[in-house]
């Protein structure tokens, strides 16, 4: 007769029947009984040893939907499923260009290092006079076009947080196509309001650091080639301390207005 | 979970989905409690637990589109958090200065007279932070497996599937984490 040995008791602890032959065994010895027993006893001891059942705070249930509730009401989940939330920020500022500068006519607007990054573009849809007719096309190529862009300050914050939350999720980040796209369009929009930022244009230095410490993120996203596996997000998300960065955003979020918007008008060359 | 149930989930997931945000409140506040539960029991730790359930939630929320119903919304939100919470573990042990804390560092038990009330009260509030320093002691794959095997009861099959691995490393991890607790645990059984 061969007793149970340790792991085998271990199997039947944690629920997992032997084979008929070997539980057999359990009926017919006492000694291996009183050994599963004991083990049992030594896991419940365990379980009790991480303490009681945890009580629920009712106040904690409401500090997550306070929490949530700015970032589901009004927001449309049939829209993302179609198109990603990274698309949201695009229409959404595209429909506050409109209405702010309602005659100009959309184009791109920003330009990565490497890559044209393009956001809210507006440009005004009456191009410069001609001088001529004939340097017609030379002179509109050259003629520079008044861009007008609008930053939300506190959308931008909010959907560079819900990029870090899905970093924290790397082997779901991996699969999601759009966050190259999603990282390019937050990092046009975090590089316009730190140019303004630069220029006195916004005044607070919580903000300004934050929005230097997303952008080295935002850039090794946004690059063409940037490698978007699920060990390469891990190893970012570990580099550059992505959850850190996820609290200073969202302290710097919950302490600033909402509302804050960034108007900005430049004369580029060229099309856009 | 009962019929009725299942209906007050579903009539607030389509309301979500036909725009109203603010129907969601009801599956933080039918849900919540059990996954605050589960996410303090993986985190050891309430306020992470708060955490881990507000991104949990929130993830659910964007996810919701793609929820097909096919298991109970508790149950699918029931994975989301656990894995919220496994991933807020294996960040926090990587993170510099997080101190798991051993038994090295804690002080030598002596047997007390059981019927000393006051020393025996004592003695047990000691154990008890043994036993919680010897779940700190395993990886946050053990410690989680044990979790959800040995507290929450799920099978092991489940419990696989929603760390992301395997049947047999699942039983491994559970195996592991029982084998180390009860080495470190070992030199209490006679103070009991």
């Amino acid at each position: 007769m061969r007793h149970w040995s340790e792991d085998e008791l271990l199997e039947m602890v944690h629920g997992d029947g032997l084979d008929a032959e070997r539980t057999r065994h359990g009926s017919e010895c006492a000694e291996c009984r009183g050994k599963l027993e004991a083990m049992r006893a030594e896991v419940r001891t365990m379980v009790a040893g991480l303490g009681a059942e945890p009580a629920v705070d009712v106040g904690a249930l409401e500090r997550i939907w306070a929490g949530l509730e700015p970032q589901v009401r009004g927001k449309d989940v049939q829209r993302q499923r179609w198109f990603g939330w990274g698309w949201g920020l695009g229409l959404a500022a595209a429909a506050v260009v409109i209405a702010v500068a309602g005659f100009y006519g959309g184009h791109l607007w920003e330009k990565s290092q490497h890559q044209e990054v393009r956001a809210v573009p507006v440009r005004t849809p009456e191009e410069p006079q001609r001088a001529e007719e004939g340097k017609a096309k030379e002179s509109a190529a050259n003629a520079p076009r008044p861009t007008v862009v609008v930053v939300v300050l506190g959308d931008h914050l909010e959907q560079s947080e819900q990029l870090l939350v899905e970093l924290s999720h790397p082997e779901d980040a991996a699969e999601d196509p759009a966050l190259g796209r999603t990282a390019r369009e937050l990092l046009a929009v975090n590089r316009e309001y730190r140019e303004r930022s630069g220029k006195g244009a916004v005044k607070d230095p919580a903000v300004e650091r934050a929005l230097a410490d997303l952008e080295p993120v935002l850039t090794a996203l946004a690059r063409p080639n940037g490698e978007l596996s699920k060990e390469g997000l891990m190893a970012l998300e570990e580099k550059m301390h992505t959850d850190n960065l996820l609290f200073e955003l969202r302290v710097v979020r919950t302490q600033r207005p909402k509302q804050v918007m960034l108007t900005r008008m430049t004369g580029k060359k060229g099309d856009a | 979970m009962n019929e009725a149930s299942q209906s007050v989930d579903r009539k607030a997931i389509e309301a979500v989905l036909a725009g109203d945000g603010a129907a969601y409140r009801v599956l933080v506040m039918r849900h919540g409690p059990m996954l605050l539960r589960v996410a303090e029991r993986i985190t050891g730790d309430a306020a992470d637990a708060e955490d881990v359930v507000q991104e949990a939630l929130l993830k659910a929320y964007r996810k919701l589109a793609s929820f097909t119903g096919e298991a109970t919304a508790g149950s699918w939100l029931y994975r989301i958090t656990v894995r919220c919470a496994y991933d807020r573990v294996a960040s926090r042990k990587r993170s510099p200065g997080w101190s798991a804390g051993t038994d090295d560092d804690a002080p030598e038990l002596e047997a007390v007279d059981a019927s000393a009330g006051p020393e025996r009260l004592a003695m047990a509030r000691e154990l008890g932070e043994r036993e919680r320093r010897a779940m700190h002691g395993l990886t946050e794959l053990e410690r989680t497996a044990f979790v959800l095997r040995h507290v929450e009861e799920q099978s092991i099959a489940e419990i696989g599937s929603v760390l992301g691995v395997g049947e047999s490393a699942t039983k491994q991890a559970i195996f592991r984490a029982v084998q180390k607790m009860r080495e470190r645990l070992a030199p209490l059984k006679e103070l009991r």
